[in-house]
């Protein structure tokens, strides 16, 4: 969290106010003119495939102490100060929540845990990109673009997969990036828009105005032949359809509570655009904070105040969207996991393979997907981090073929051959 | 936004000022060739305007002015020499913040740990008030550079409180120093020390973070030859390299220290060089002197200044040239710089997407801004910086704000808000000198109506003539609601900020 940040006062007023939805912007909601041609008709709604929600935890999260390895000796020799305790560990007042006999949650996720035990979310572990990179910049670009050491394409994997998905939806919010700058994963030729404010979208003073310089704009930007004309054409599109969601008057189902943090508000306002059926296809989230080399803390801390804050907003999606999560895939990742072994300063340093999450209605009712090989020194990384067995690779195409209708794989992960994981439901 | 207030001063200063016919006229027409200026210029931009805007954080009436006079050789030399500027009028509004940035940043953490808005707030407030009424306006630039170069994360525990003293005892002093200089700065700085954990880098437990970075981002570069045993090895030889002003006794100033029983004293070998045991605290400079020299940082530097100064992609001719005079000055940016603006790819080269703190700062110098009471210019922009993901020391990552067009093409809509607020003139904290602006419209001959200044104005915000379909535009928008001259021309210099060129450096 920076410390900068002043939230604009009136995204709270707003959030805190409960205006009833009037009838002009139900109806707008209800049939909304930007709606995809295709989705006109009952019938084929389904070759529509689901909302992607790609959340990335900056830094390198632990997930060795997110889904912890309980059945594992060798993961308590390695953090005496620093692993969370066994599920039947008396001793202390916090200990990990058994998931199935082997891995747990973390205590500080416990919100997740009705979930888990009902088949909608679950883990992959031992899993990650597979360059042996321990910087942080050359995982998360390589694992964005979605090709390992190699640089040839500018894209990111989502950009591709939406590129080479023929949709028939040329909503202005077919992908949305939330926070201050486009994540590289969206990179590619569908101009997403990036914003962190539904209500704050809108340019300044006399609306008649605005609206005309909005128009003199396209013209001038119109002009121009590179990326800033596509990006300011979104804008303008971009800016007209938020206009028309009714935000404001958005409330959560189901007594849905989203922590009120960066990531809770942009969890929200997806969760928003996707009731109000805008076109949305793909949002990307970032969550920072989780390069714990200092004082990482244990069942409590640094990264236990990290992890409560993902579980809540998670956990808060999945209540408000309900039935609708059949249609959404929530994916969470990071650009490594951290080393076995604590470091001298109560925190852990760069490693290697980790865990990801799946959020979706349709998975397999398996909490922990792994193919877990062993924590000894001979299996590890170098000795010393957790390998990779499960290519992340593997779990996106799986979601790009099961759940998002992507049949191009081989576009979207070039020099990839994926091999099956099994996530979801046949 | 009031814009009767601008509108009024616009008015009034009219009414005031006599058209007098220019005196510059002849003066541009023999406009000095040197050392600096193209042999060929390609890109149809007013030479001027091309080195105000790469060298400067935006054009202002004066510098226009200025360096028309002058020409561009003698403003480069003028730029390259920043002691030799009197800059004294940057101080007053300054004053203000000097209760923080004169402090200890320990003192400071213990003063106002509760209370960190107030040295954010003294940090952005001190580099916005520099960038738009410095007339050192290279090494402001360079400041940023270095800045962003060693860049340290404010949102990480004290480092908000210890920037203070990296930005004035380290990078400000040093901006221009020999390379050398600088990176044995920021390794002894509290900041850099507490930001990548090296304050925490001890023989029984060595912390990688900071040796990781030294190589991969202040250094070497990522491919600059090192191996992750080097990785290992550097990270040992900076073990007890720490900061002090944590103990009981301590009276709170935080600075460097070495503790010597965290040291790790046998034998390194970095880059196949072997550092003998019982080196000390030398093993760390012995480092920093192996990785200054190296040809990898030369060549890394260098990369990154053509990036800042030229392009995104700055061509590998270039990158040679700037390399090759960095390494035969011993690390002097200055020759660096010299090298840089005596390229052909200098001049030529394409346009170079503004970050947004630079657009923001452009649009008050573009206007004739100055500003007089930092705070609330910090009220004023902190928001939209902050959505455009562009406040200064806040990117967590230590490779510093990315330099690329990619990374910022996504924040049109909050731009074109700021060209707007820019535009109405109402901005607290700050005076909008309009009567600067006309001044220089009357040396021009430039009439007070719309077309006339449009035209005027497209040369000296973008360096060439409006287009056809610019000019269309721009006079459709402003006469579109309003008969009224004053009125009309503020509409199209909103435009004209908020327009796709002006976004470019």
């Amino acid at each position: 969290m920076t410390i900068l940040k002043t939230r604009p006062l009136s995204r709270r007023q707003f959030l805190r106010g409960s205006v009833a939805m009037s009838a002009a912007i139900a109806a707008q909601a209800a049939l909304p003119r930007w709606m995809p041609r295709l989705a006109f008709a009952p019938d084929q709604q389904a070759a529509r495939g689901d909302v992607l929600v790609s959340i990335f935890l900056r830094g390198g999260a632990d997930t060795l102490n997110m889904i912890v390895p309980h059945g594992e000796d060798a993961y308590y020799a390695a953090r005496p100060r620093l692993a969370i305790p066994r599920p039947d560990d008396s001793s202390s007042p916090l200990t990990a929540i058994d998931l199935d006999g082997f891995f747990g949650l973390h205590p500080a996720m416990a919100s997740l845990q009705p979930i888990f035990q009902n088949g909608g979310i679950m883990a992959v572990h031992n899993t990650g990109s597979p360059h042996d990179t321990r910087s942080h910049f050359e995982a998360m670009d390589f694992m964005e673009r979605g090709t390992p050491d190699d640089y040839s394409l500018p894209s990111g994997w989502i950009g591709r997969h939406l590129a080479t998905l023929n949709s028939q939806n040329d909503s202005p919010l077919r992908a949305i990036g939330w926070g201050a700058s486009m994540q590289a994963s969206l990179r590619g030729s569908i101009s997403p828009v990036v914003l962190q404010s539904i209500i704050d979208y809108h340019l300044a003073g006399d609306p008649a105005a605005a609206a005309r310089m909005m128009e003199s704009l396209g013209s001038l930007y119109a002009l121009e032949t590179d990326s800033l004309a596509a990006s300011a054409e979104a804008t303008r599109a971009a800016v007209d359809l938020l206009a028309q969601v009714g935000y404001q008057s958005y409330r959560p189902s189901n007594d849905a509570a989203y922590p009120d943090s960066e990531f809770g508000m942009a969890l929200r306002q997806t969760a928003a655009l996707i009731r109000a059926d805008v076109g949305l296809e793909a949002a990307c989230i970032d969550h920072g904070g989780w390069d714990t080399h200092v004082n990482q803390g244990g069942v409590e801390g640094q990264q236990a105040r990290l992890m409560s804050d993902l579980a809540a907003g998670l956990a808060a999606f999945h209540a408000d969207l309900g039935d609708a999560m059949t249609g959404v895939t929530v994916v969470v990742m990071s650009e490594f996991g951290r080393r076995v072994q604590e470091n001298g300063g109560r925190g852990t340093d760069h490693g290697h393979g980790g865990a990801m999450l799946l959020m979706n209605g349709e998975l397999n009712p398996t909490p922990v997907t792994a193919r877990w090989v062993g924590l000894q020194p001979d299996v590890l990384d170098r000795g010393e981090d957790l390998p990779i067995t499960i290519d992340y690779r593997d779990v996106l195409t799986e979601i790009l073929a099961t759940r998002l209708g992507n049949t191009s794989a081989a576009q979207v992960f070039p020099n990839h051959t994926a091999s099956s994981v099994g996530l979801f439901r046949a | 936004m009031n814009r009767r207030q601008f509108l009024g001063s616009l008015i009034a200063t009219l009414g005031a000022s006599t058209l007098t016919p220019s005196s510059l006229g002849a003066a541009l027409a023999a406009f000095p060739r040197g050392a600096f200026a193209p042999a060929a210029q390609l890109t149809g931009r007013d030479p001027v305007i091309h080195a105000v805007a790469r060298l400067t954080y935006g054009v202002t009436p004066d510098l226009y002015r200025h360096v028309n006079l002058i020409g561009v050789d003698a403003f480069i030399d003028e730029q390259l020499a920043p002691e030799n500027i009197d800059d004294s009028a940057v101080a007053a509004p300054l004053e203000a913040l000097a209760p923080i940035l004169d402090e200890n940043g320990g003192i400071l953490f213990r003063q106002l740990e509760n209370r960190r808005g107030e040295v954010a707030v003294a940090l952005l407030g001190n580099v916005a008030t520099r960038a738009i009424n410095s007339r050192r306006q290279l090494y402001e630039r360079m400041v940023q550079f270095w800045g962003d170069h060693f860049s340290v994360y404010v949102g990480k525990g004290p480092v908000l409180f210890l920037k203070v003293d990296d930005d004035r005892d380290v990078i400000r002093p040093k901006a221009l120093a020999r390379f050398r200089e600088l990176l044995g700065a920021s390794a002894r700085s509290p900041a850099m020390l507490v930001y990548l954990d090296n304050a925490q880098n001890e023989r029984s437990a060595p912390n990688e973070n900071y040796s990781r970075e030294l190589l991969e981002l202040h250094t070497l570069g990522v491919g600059g030859g090192y191996t992750e045993d080097d990785v290992k090895e550097v990270a040992r030889a900076f073990t007890g390299w720490s900061v002090s002003g944590r103990g009981q006794d301590s009276d709170g100033r935080i600075q460097f220290t070495f503790r010597r029983m965290f040291h790790d004293n046998d034998e390194k070998i970095v880059l196949a060089t072997t550092i003998p045991a019982d080196g000390g605290e030398q093993d760390g400079d012995i480092v920093l002197d192996i990785l200054a020299a190296h040809p990898s940082t030369a060549r890394f530097l260098a990369t990154k200044l053509a990036r800042r100064f030229v392009a995104d992609q700055p061509s590998d001719s270039v990158v040679e040239q700037v390399a090759a005079a960095f390494t035969a000055s011993n690390g002097d940016p200055r020759a660096a710089l010299r090298a840089l603006f005596q390229s052909e790819e200098f001049w030529n080269a394409p346009p170079k997407l503004k970050q947004p703190f630079e657009y923001a700062i452009s649009l008050f110098r573009a206007l004739n801004y100055r500003v007089d009471r930092p705070n609330p210019l910090v009220r004023f922009l902190r928001d939209p910086l902050d959505a455009l993901g562009n406040i200064p020391f806040t990117w967590p990552a230590p490779n510093g704000f990315p330099d690329v067009a990619g990374a910022w093409q996504d924040g049109l809509l909050m731009r074109w808000n700021l060209a707007l607020a820019a535009a109405g003139g109402d901005i607290e904290g700050t005076t909008a000198d309009t009567a600067g602006l006309l001044a220089l419209w009357n040396e021009h001959d430039v009439p007070f109506a719309t077309e006339p200044v449009i035209d005027f104005m497209g040369g000296y915000l973008f360096g060439r003539a409006l287009t056809d379909q610019e000019r269309a535009i721009t006079l459709d928008f402003a006469t579109a609601d309003t008969p009224d001259s004053a009125a009309q021309i503020r509409s199209a210099l909103a435009l004209m900020l908020a327009s796709p060129a002006f976004q470019y450096r």
